[in-house]
């Protein structure tokens, strides 16, 4: 099980996607909020996916990312509660 | 059901076609679409589409009518059987609620919908192992293009049958030792439930609305004794589901490396979000789309005035005068008339938008203005509203159902109307003149186009900010998400966009029509009775008095209604109400017409036109020369100065005068409450703001 438990939900992980910059690439190791697990889980994006984030909204706020095959728009403190690795 | 972009509706819109109704969840404003169908002789079935959901943990009240009605046997919508429809091009992703629902005991046909899709992309499926494998039966079908719909009758007939049969045996889950535990001591609590339909139970105690209150103790007593987490719970249930279908999904399609098509999204996306062409291309479609609503509709709208106008006058014509007739005539057609005459913008409206819903594009735009909206309260889908209530407020309104989050929804449903929409267009036009003079700012502005387009300004300033002050006011436990998926773009299906519209026009038409139809006439009553013989003798005595000053015979009965109306119902409220809008610089006359047009806006110009009887019906030019002549009688003054002319204007920006609009208001959030408070806001600002200008100016 790639996920860590929500022992720092507010806090800033070290790998969290938000520190991602458009165009850079890496995969999802697991999830620092179980609330933000729960639901990305439940639409497919799993630990162990490719996650590239691919461009900001046009007035900021949020992201848009490919994870896997699928396009997602996520929030900043969404993009948080999720840790990467290098791919 | 199943998930959200699986092509659910579609395969709905396909079973039931035109037999479809639209109700609402029990308490809520989740949209229930029921369909009957006739499968063969002797199968009669009910089809209900279910919101889309990811599983039974919701995030929204979408996905909660799911879960509480899915495990609720007690539910009037509790189902017998479950068409899931899955997306083939994307089954790994969308079997987890499909392996869920098996586990809550009920029977589930795997539909596996864009077989067309999955065709051109060389995607082939194993159905006879997927069907063994999931313990379900499996059908193959297209939405779009009808095939496999001959099967999916057939299966559905089959399971039909023997409906006992399709129940799954052994569960997709195993609970682990403490869950199980859990739910074996819940059981005598629940009975006739499987374990799985018990542990969803555990996870949704506090907000299953059909647990009573001794139920929900006891039952978070017993959880408390184990070490529950919920969300660890989900997380580890979720991840046990993949691991067991991902295998088979796997071993079930046989694939051909092709990328071709979700490249040509990503272009395109490059484009339609790009930081800058993307709001600007938002922009120009939005305009189309206002450009459409604004300008196209306008010649149905006037067929429909012109066969309204011709029917009241056959009718006039052919039954012998009365209060019958005119009933009748002003009451009842007038209000039909104010009902068909919004169909045309209704329908053009929701034409464009679920099209671009279709193509995948709304999403984006979502996306797109998030955040810009976040800021006020309200939801990236809220721009649409926004944009399109400057056109006509109530499909606008009406559209702001696919914002997912009710506080977000309702916000922008009540801040909708600020908008200057079409029907202020003729209010604004007579009255601009007594503002500002004609003449051009800077050599190249026309003064009173930047006028009109300030008032515009103004109305989009008060939604704005009224949408911040809700967002401070108004509590909501749900948590806002962007999370949103970006689905391929696609080639629209005509057939679900023509159900759109139908159904947003019949319920406009059925629903807000009925207070619409009741407002009308009451209206119609006040301003055709008066006290006593009140105005019959009103008419007696202008009959008398265009007499003597020898008018002729349209200017004489053009003074005979002026009195009538003066001595109405309609015209006592207007003289009742003047002390309180006195400070606004409104006489009796605005008075009326300010009732009046409560019907409709655009109304104030007729009204006007009747109490300073002009004899043609007047238009806006004679109007606005008969309202410039008119002085006050005691100062010599004329009455529409520029203090009262701009007070009046300003009342028209922000007062909530549209019925239809509070109609579908009360329509769309199912309570009084909201329209009411919108009604009394709204009015509250204009009198407040008009009576600020007045003061300052006079």
């Amino acid at each position: 099980m790639g996920t860590n438990r929500a022992d720092y939900p507010r806090e800033q992980h070290p790998h969290a996607a938000s520190a991602y910059k458009e165009g850079q690439r890496g995969q999802v190791q697991g999830f620092s909020s179980d609330y933000v697990a729960g639901k990305l889980i439940a639409m497919g994006v799993l630990p162990g996916a490719y996650m590239e984030v691919m461009r900001r909204a046009p007035l900021g706020g949020g992201w848009y990312v490919r994870i896997g095959s699928q396009n997602l728009a996520l929030r900043k403190d969404e993009l948080e509660g999720i840790i990467m690795r290098e791919a | 059901m199943g998930n959200p972009n699986s092509g659910k509706s579609s395969v709905f819109n396909r079973l039931t076609g035109m037999r479809q109704k639209v109700g609402n969840f029990p308490g809520v404003t989740v949209d229930k679409k029921l369909g009957e169908v006739q499968f063969g002789d002797s199968l009669r079935v009910n089809l209900i589409d279910f919101p889309g959901a990811y599983s039974l943990y919701p995030t929204s009240l979408d996905e909660r009518i799911v879960v509480q009605t899915l495990i609720n046997p007690a539910d009037p919508n509790f189902p017998d059987a479950i068409l899931y429809v899955a997306d083939l091009t994307r089954l790994d992703k969308h079997l987890l609620l499909f392996t869920q629902v098996l586990d809550l005991g009920l029977p589930v046909l795997l539909v596996l919908n864009m077989a067309d899709v999955a065709e051109q992309d060389g995607l082939e499926v194993d159905l006879a192992q997927l069907a063994e494998k999931l313990n379900a039966p499996v059908v193959l079908v297209s939405s779009r293009t009808g095939q496999g719909f001959d099967e999916l009758e057939l299966a559905i007939t089959k399971m039909a049958a023997e409906l006992k049969g399709y129940q799954a045996v052994l569960p997709f889950y195993d609970l682990s030792d403490s869950e199980q535990a859990m739910a074996q001591a819940i059981s005598p609590l629940f009975p006739h439930t499987t374990p799985y339909q018990r542990l969803v139970l555990m996870h949704h105690l506090e907000w299953l609305p059909f647990l009573g209150e001794r139920e929900r103790q006891e039952a978070s007593c017993i959880r408390s004794e184990y070490p529950f987490q919920s969300l660890r719970s989900q997380v580890d249930e979720t991840m046990a589901r993949y691991d067991t279908f991902t295998p088979i999904v796997r071993r079930s399609l046989r694939t051909a490396k092709s990328v071709g098509k979700h490249d040509l999204s990503t272009r395109l996306d490059g484009v339609l979000t790009h930081p800058l062409s993307g709001p600007l291309i938002f922009l120009l479609l939005m305009m189309l789309v206002f450009q459409a609503v604004y300008a196209w509709a306008t010649y149905p709208m006037d067929a429909i005035d012109w066969v309204f106008g011709a029917l009241s006058g056959a009718l006039k014509s052919a039954l012998p005068a009365g209060w019958f007739v005119d009933l009748l005539t002003d009451g009842i057609l007038a209000g039909l008339g104010g009902i068909v005459v919004f169909v045309p913008q209704i329908a053009i409206l929701f034409l464009l938008v679920s099209l671009l819903e279709e193509i995948g594009y709304m999403a984006r735009a979502a996306f797109m203005f998030d955040r810009l909206m976040q800021f006020f309260g309200l939801n990236g889908r809220s721009i649409i509203a926004l944009i399109s209530g400057a056109a006509c407020a109530i499909p606008a309104i009406m559209s702001a159902r696919t914002i997912g989050n009710q506080k977000e929804r309702l916000i922008t449903i009540l801040v909708t109307p600020f908008i200057s929409c079409s029907a202020r267009i003729p209010v604004y036009t007579v009255l601009i003149g007594f503002v500002v003079p004609p003449g051009r700012v800077f050599g190249i502005f026309n003064a009173q186009g930047l006028a009109f387009m300030g008032l515009y300004l103004l109305g989009i300033l008060a939604a704005l900010l009224s949408a911040l002050l809700f967002k401070y006011i108004l509590k909501s436990r749900e948590r806002s998400f962007l999370m949103l998926e970006l689905p391929e773009y696609r080639v629209p299906v005509w057939r679900n966009v023509g159900l759109t519209v139908w159904e947003k026009v019949s319920t406009f038409v059925w629903e807000a029509g009925k207070i619409i139809m009741v407002i009308s006439v009451i209206l119609w009553a006040m301003a055709s009775f008066g006290p006593g013989e009140a105005m019959a003798e009103a008419r007696q005595e202008a009959s008398v008095q265009a007499a003597s000053a020898q008018l002729d015979a349209s200017a004489t009965e053009a003074l005979r209604s002026s009195r009538a109306l003066e001595a109405s119902y309609a015209g006592h409220l207007g003289k009742w109400i003047e002390p309180a809008i006195a400070p606004l610089g409104f006489d009796w006359k605005i008075g009326i017409a300010l009732i009046t047009s409560f019907a409709a806006r655009e109304v104030f110009v007729g009204t006007m036109a009747t109490i300073y009887s002009l004899a043609d019906g007047g238009d806006e030019l004679s109007v606005r020369e008969r309202l410039a002549a008119e002085k006050n009688p005691i100062t010599g003054e004329p009455v529409y100065n520029a203090a009262t002319s701009f007070s009046l204007l300003i009342f028209y920006v922000f007062a909530m005068m549209c019925m239809s609009t509070l109609a579908v208001v009360k329509r769309e959030t199912l309570s009084w409450k909201w329209p009411l408070i919108q009604f009394f806001f709204m009015t509250g600002l204009a009198y407040i703001s008009s009576f600020l200008a007045y003061q300052w100016l006079s």
